[in-house]
């Protein structure tokens, strides 16, 4: 989208201008996807005709000066474990249930759809939000537009790399372990997991109810608050879901007075990014520039945290998926069936203890949390990883789960940012992660969008793939 | 501790996941580092007399959401 406006916000600017209309914005997405995704893999189903359709209805309905807010015309992709009434949700699986959510909307849907957002499809995944990169079913296997060799990080695969190549302005993603950030991070772009409880999770194919979280995906962090702002709220269906008022803030002047902990234990272990250091320290400068004061500081229960999310989601995830598993083992990904096995490897009380030890490094966070504003530590400390060792089977992609920092999050239940802060040593993008208080993302969103107006990197934009690119599929 | 491969095969047997003898065997590989984890959770004093982030709710109810 080179000669139109590049993220969300500077989009909606220009609708409301007049300067550009909701139809262009579409039809240049549509041109884009067709010709990158054939590359890229990242749509399950697009749905042109429609996207058009709301498109020309919002353009007719801001000429007829109905403002529906910032999302209004702007084209978005909605990962395909969420339920949209136009299409199927597969969720990446053959095992899914058709009639599962056929003909509904999950309630965030339908809040971006009551927004005038334009969705133009559903966004590939990793099959359930669980699996990984894998070639032995129909389902295209993502891809990372900064370079089509590597992976565009999971689960929110499709709307990370969708983002970051211009197929919307702005994507849904679900974040149980890190799928929110993880793409995020790996292509380049902002992603928003909100606090446990911010926004409706029904109509989600569950993965871990107990940590799974739906959020923004997009260009900057302001893209970000303009999208919670659509999302959040309570819904019936959730018990989960809680009534806290949220209000997209806007950039300050300066972070004087602002406190951030800068959390280095555990994020920089050996096999990590050679331009991750710098770059970390580059942006904790950036926030001293700014005015803020940093204070180290070290995640407590980080080990048991990390077991707990993966033992949380495991019990969970099998408890959803046993009755399938038991008889269409075969029908679902190994990667996805070593997960689902793990849940029966533990048992009820170590589960329940789990949960203990979540309550417990909850509250010894809030105590971190009342002596800093913000936490600042990478999100992941590697660049996007080489798809064909994950096609190949090479075991030593497990390495990579080492180099992941994003399930701590997940377990506690706390808003995180991620933003881009650079670019690794192979040229790919790194990425920093900005974690607060519960309920508290308004706070992270005006640090993200003041770092953001600092910097430029989430700015950048990856060499056009497809046909007449030179990189084709 | 048991066989890990005999414990684990045992463990998926009781979940009814009719796993192959490959995919038993990777799990086993990695089922005493799991178990060391788990059980690590049991060892913070401030975990002794912690409440669980569960909830349960009489009222509750089983709200459709479309």
């Amino acid at each position: 989208m080179s000669e139109l406006p590049l993220t969300l916000s500077d989009a909606a600017e220009a609708l409301r201008a007049g300067t550009v209309t909701s139809r262009r914005l579409t039809e240049r997405a549509i041109a884009t996807a067709d010709r990158a995704d054939p590359v890229l893999g990242c749509y399950l189903h697009r749905f042109d005709e429609l996207a058009l359709a709301s498109a020309d209805t919002a353009d007719a309905e801001l000429a007829a000066g109905v403002d529906r807010g910032p999302l209004q015309g702007i084209p978005f992709g909605v990962k395909d474990i969420l339920a949209m009434a136009e299409g199927p949700t597969t969720a990446q699986s053959h095992v899914l249930d058709p009639a599962w959510g056929a003909g509904r909307d999950a309630p965030v849907v339908a809040r971006l759809k009551a927004a005038g957002a334009v969705i133009t499809g559903k966004t590939s995944t990793m099959e359930f939000a669980i699996g990984m990169p894998d070639e032995s079913k129909e389902f295209p296997v993502p891809r990372n537009p900064w370079d089509p060799a590597t992976w565009p990080g999971g689960s929110s695969s499709g709307t990370g790399a969708g983002v970051a190549a211009g197929l919307f302005y702005a994507g849904l993603g679900t974040d149980t372990g890190g799928s929110i950030r993880i793409p995020a991070a790996f292509c380049g772009i902002t992603g928003l997991m909100p606090t446990f409880g911010r926004v409706p999770k029904s109509g989600c194919v569950p993965l871990g109810y107990s940590l799974d979280h739906i959020g923004p995906m997009a260009r900057s962090a302001e893209d970000c608050a303009a999208v919670l702002a659509v999302l959040a709220g309570p819904h019936a269906s959730d018990p989960d879901c809680v009534d806290a008022p949220f209000t997209a803030p806007t950039c300050p002047d300066d972070l004087a007075g602002l406190r951030v902990g800068v959390v280095r234990d555990g994020h920089f272990p050996p096999g990590s990014d050679a331009a991750l250091l710098d770059a970390f320290d580059d942006m904790a400068a950036e926030l001293v520039d700014a005015g803020a004061g940093l204070i180290p500081v070290t995640l407590p229960y980080w080990d048991e945290m990390r077991t707990a999310n993966m033992l949380t989601l495991a019990c969970e995830a099998l408890a959803y998926h046993r009755t399938d598993a038991q008889l269409r083992w075969a029908d679902y990904y190994p990667a996805t069936r070593a997960m689902l096995a793990r849940g029966a490897l533990v048992t009820g009380a170590d589960y329940v203890q789990a949960q203990r030890m979540r309550r417990v490094a909850q509250d010894a966070l809030r105590r971190i949390l009342a002596d800093v504003d913000v936490l600042l530590c990478p999100t992941t400390s590697v660049a996007a990883p080489r798809l064909d060792a994950f096609l190949s089977g090479d075991s030593s992609i497990m390495t990579l789960l080492g180099h992941i920092h994003t399930g701590y999050w997940d377990s506690v239940g706390n808003p995180v940012l991620a933003l881009p802060m650079g670019f690794g040593a192979t040229g790919l993008p790194l990425s920093v992660q900005l974690a607060g208080r519960p309920f508290d993302e308004a706070t992270l969103l005006r640090v993200g969008q003041l770092l953001q107006r600092r910097t430029s990197w989430h700015l950048r934009q990856p060499a056009p793939v497809g046909a007449g690119t030179g990189v084709a599929a | 501790m048991p066989d890990p491969t005999a414990e684990v095969r045992m463990l998926l047997a009781a979940a009814g996941l009719p796993a192959s003898d490959a995919e038993v065997a990777a799990l086993a590989a990695h089922y005493p580092a799991l178990r060391e984890a788990t059980d690590a959770l049991y060892a913070p004093a401030a975990v002794r007399y912690a409440d669980p982030a569960l909830r349960f709710r009489a009222d509750a109810q089983i709200v459709d959401w479309s």
